[in-house]
């Protein structure tokens, strides 16, 4: 069964600069993928090149075994977005747009995007440009669920609402995703990240610099350890460990920087009398900091 | 740090429509000019007393003066104050359905400051476009004879400055106090076409004469102003009732809230609905009736034949009373015209129906002659915006996403503009149908319908040069631009090609040479033009259908500037150790 979606290669260049740089990415069905990276490191670019708004400068993409380029009415027939600037049609109600969109998109039934807005309390009666933004986000993601789709390519999707209704939506599109839908969001929201992905790429300056589970992600972070000694401490000699390196020496104390498991450096400062030892690990925001300013090695 | 930052911005937001304007009354006015010395010839032997309130008070309308003031000046100050009217209108309510209205004042500016600099914007950018049509007198000038001199022209244009400064202040109160920036364009235009209605009828109507005194238009003449120069008085008096509608705009707009997305408006009638809806059922909106667009087969066509409706019913109800008004003068006009001999130039325009004192000729060349202009016009702004205005609303993102081809997308945008265009085509046809049984015109409304018909392939053909300039140029404004300079300059070239040898072989070069009105009226429709035509609008359509298939999608609008190659950022350093890009863990 093909993946969810596969992309190879892809690449999009603006007046000979990339956008986007030969990503190759693999998402699995039914998966809940995060797609990171700073503003402008091209995630837009690529939720756009999967729906053929844009077209790609080379390589191509597949959705559902559907070339993006060549079938995308097929991929657009089952898949759904939400743009990271939503912008809807300001002088129809909500309702309005509910039926429009409904009737662009066979299959798709009104009274489910009702059910949508009732279960986000969203007011279907008021015109688009009357709401707020975080109302029409609401509408918007009411708009992206009406068809149930297989696919779902949402550029930041809470963004502008309030921690109650980012809840809300979650729970609808972890919802989805139980049915068996795909589902691959951009954010900068970690602490969303970490609760709903499986796994995250992370792009910076339109290149892929990860694809990793959450996990794996944090237990490959650098860790800081501080350990204090009673007597001696151990020599520079001692700690000259592969992924160890020695931050401070201000005896009794010593400080180091890990980068996977403790057990080597443990092992080296057995033979020491430690009367304290403490370990920090950075958040996945400073993480994820080191990979957007390039300081992850 | 530069001053006047709004104005500045507001001079340049506007800049392809004043320039388009400019360019259009830079045409007309030299266009006159040309045409005087035959004109003169023609009907200085005739006796033409009923048409003298035309002239104004430019003396007889056969006179340098009086020719100016019934020909270019019927037209120019009406170009220049619907452009004024759709500028102001913009200034309050175009920001706020922007959502830029709250940046914007969040800044320590005040409210009345960035009226202030818009509007003086909008009314330098309105002088700039008259100050084109002088440049077109002057040019007429320097190649022909005109016995009118630069200063005495010069006063003669600046006529109309009081009066785009008076529907200017009432655009913007309008916009102030109504609650939908195409409702306060609608008023405002609709007093504008009143008022001019309202003096030019009163010119030939002595009843209604007496109420002229309420006209901007009728005080600001430029026959008077061409006879006895700048009047400062009148001018004055115009300039301070702009003075007070623009202060009680103010006030208004002080004191209003400001709506960041536009302001959300229903019409009565839809209230109503509404109300009973909600009645019949309290709840949520679980039972919301689906309407509109929702239960059309073609949603896209639906909702832009909604979004348009208001643009297309106006220049329907324009049509319907220039057609009424054009009938309704033309039983004294056959007296005064019969037998006269029209110079080449008109004859050039009136194609086959060439007895100006028949119906056929007569309205072959007084409405079948130039409302089609009016039709481009519309032809061109929508036909340029079926996806340009929906790719700068951010709109055509989310449409684009949904299982729909993009063929299907523009092919019911179009339709529906054609649909649009042929209901406003058929508002002339009406008032000619309505005046039928007040008026004795020996003119069967077959033949009028006929007419209407036939101007329906020439604006498509335009609608399908408006929807290729919008694939191909990056821009909507310089697209619309493009294609209204073509009518402009195709029109003049038709119309001058019948007297000036040297141009009439490259009328058939333009659309407009394939196009007669009056000849429709005498003939009936000729199938083969007609049909020539809508299939060169077919090729064109199906050309700018597979440009739109090729091209990348902008979110947001295209970006687009003369200073492209200037702007765009040097390419990259080359990499060093420092500024590598890191592969990441693997």
């Amino acid at each position: 069964m093909p993946a969810a979606i596969q992309t190879f290669d892809l690449t999009k260049a603006y007046d000979g600069r990339p956008a986007l740089d030969h990503l190759s990415l693999t998402v699995e069905r039914g998966e809940v993928f995060g797609f990171l990276g700073p503003n402008g490191a091209g995630k837009s670019t690529t939720i756009r090149l999967l729906l053929d708004l844009i077209r790609p400068t080379e390589g191509r993409a597949e959705i559902l075994g559907f070339d993006t380029r060549h079938q995308s009415h097929e991929v657009r027939a089952r898949t759904a977005y939400l743009p990271g600037d939503l912008r809807l049609y300001g002088n129809l109600r909500g309702i309005e747009t509910v039926e429009l969109f409904c009737r662009l998109r066979p299959g798709a039934d009104p009274a489910y995007g009702i059910e949508l807005a009732r279960e986000l309390d969203l007011d279907l009666s008021k015109h688009a440009n009357a709401l707020s933004k975080g109302t029409r986000q609401k509408l918007g993601v009411v708009v992206a669920l009406l068809g149930r789709p297989d696919v779902l390519l949402l550029d930041e999707p809470t963004s502008g609402l309030d921690p109650l209704m980012q809840h809300a939506v979650w729970e609808i599109l972890r919802r989805e995703a139980g049915r068996g839908a795909t589902v691959f969001f951009s954010s900068h929201v970690m602490s969303e990240v970490e609760q709903t992905c499986e796994r995250v790429g992370i792009l910076r300056e339109g290149r892929l610099v990860a694809v990793e589970p959450i996990a794996a992600l944090k237990g490959r972070s650098l860790r800081h350890v501080e350990v204090s000694f009673a007597g001696g401490v151990p020599s520079p000699a001692d700690v000259a460990l592969p992924g160890v390196r020695e931050l401070r020496r201000q005896p009794p104390t010593l400080e180091f920087e890990v980068a996977g498991e403790l057990d080597a450096l443990l092992r080296a400062l057995s033979p020491y009398h430690i009367l304290d030892l403490r370990t920090e690990q950075p958040t996945l925001d400073e993480l994820l900091m080191t990979y957007y300013t390039g300081e992850a090695a | 740090m530069r001053a006047l930052p709004v104005f500045r911005k507001t001079l340049r937001d506007q800049r392809f429509t004043v320039a388009g304007i400019g360019f259009a009354l830079f045409l007309l006015a030299w266009f006159h000019i040309a045409i005087y010395p035959s004109y003169h010839d023609s009907f200085s032997q005739l006796e033409l007393g009923m048409f003298e309130g035309l002239a104004g008070e430019g003396g007889d309308i056969t006179s340098p003066a009086g020719f100016l003031t019934n020909e270019y000046y019927s037209w120019a100050p009406l170009l220049v104050v619907v452009l004024v009217v759709i500028g102001a209108t913009g200034t309050t309510l175009g920001e706020e359905s922007a959502g830029t209205v709250d940046l914007l004042l969040a800044q320590p500016v005040r409210r009345w400051r960035v009226v202030a600099e818009k509007s003086a914007a909008i009314a330098l950018g309105a002088l700039i476009a008259m100050l084109c049509g002088w440049v077109g007198f002057l040019v007429g000038k320097a190649t022909g004879d005109f016995a009118i001199g630069p200063v005495r022209l010069l006063e003669g244009v600046l006529s109309t400055l009081p009066l785009a400064l008076v529907y200017l202040a009432v655009a913007l109160l309008a916009s102030t106090v109504l609650p939908s920036r195409t409702l306060a364009a609608s008023a405002a235009i609709g007093l504008v076409v009143a008022d001019y209605f309202l003096n030019m009828v009163g010119a030939l109507v002595s009843a209604v004469d007496p109420w002229r005194d309420l006209s901007p238009f009728y005080w600001s003449n430029a026959g008077h102003y061409l006879a006895a120069g700048f009047d400062w008085v009148r001018a004055g008096a115009l300039v301070a009732l702009a003075g007070v509608l623009f202060a009680l705009a103010m006030v208004a707009f002080e004191r209003r809230d400001l709506t960041s997305g536009g302001r959300e408006w229903t019409a009565p009638w839809r209230r109503r609905k509404d109300e009973s809806a909600e009645e019949a059922d309290a709840g949520f909106a679980g039972e919301v009736a689906l309407r509109g667009g929702g239960r059309h087969p073609f949603p896209i066509f639906a909702k832009t034949l909604r979004d348009q409706r208001f643009s297309m019913v106006a220049m329907g109800f324009v049509l319907f009373a220039i057609a009424i008004l054009i009938a309704a003068i033309f039983p004294t006009y056959r007296k005064e015209l019969e037998g006269i001999e029209l110079p080449s130039i008109y004859q050039g325009m009136m194609g086959e129906a060439s007895d100006i004192s028949s119906p056929e000729g007569f309205f072959g060349v007084e409405f079948f002659w130039w409302v089609p202009i009016l039709l481009l016009v519309l032809a061109a702004i929508h036909g340029t915006g079926a996806i340009a205005a929906e790719e700068s609303a951010g709109s055509l993102d989310l449409l684009l996403a949904q299982p729909v081809k993009r063929w299907r997308v523009l092919t019911e945008k179009v339709a529906a503009i054609v649909v649009g265009i042929a209901v406003a085509a058929i508002g002339g046809w009406l008032g000619f149908l309505a005046i039928g049984p007040f008026v004795d015109i020996d003119l069967s409304p077959w033949r009028t319908l006929a007419a209407t018909v036939s101007m329906l392939p020439l604006v498509y053909l335009f609608l399908g040069i408006a929807l290729l300039a919008a694939a191909f140029f990056p821009s909507r404004s310089l697209a619309a631009a493009t294609v209204i300079g073509l009518i402009v300059a195709g029109w003049f070239l038709n119309s001058l090609g019948a007297s000036v040898d040297v141009l009439d072989p490259w009328r058939v070069a333009t659309p407009f040479h394939w196009y007669d009105g009056g000849g429709v009226l005498l003939n009936g429709i000729d199938a083969v033009r007609s049909g020539a035509m809508l299939a060169i609008a077919v090729a064109l359509f199906g050309a700018a259908l597979v440009a739109f298939e090729r091209r990348d999608v902008s979110s947001t609008g295209r970006e687009w500037t003369l200073r492209r190659r200037a702007r765009r950022p040097a390419p990259p350093a080359a990499e060093t150790p420092g500024t590598r890009l890191s592969p990441g863990p693997r």
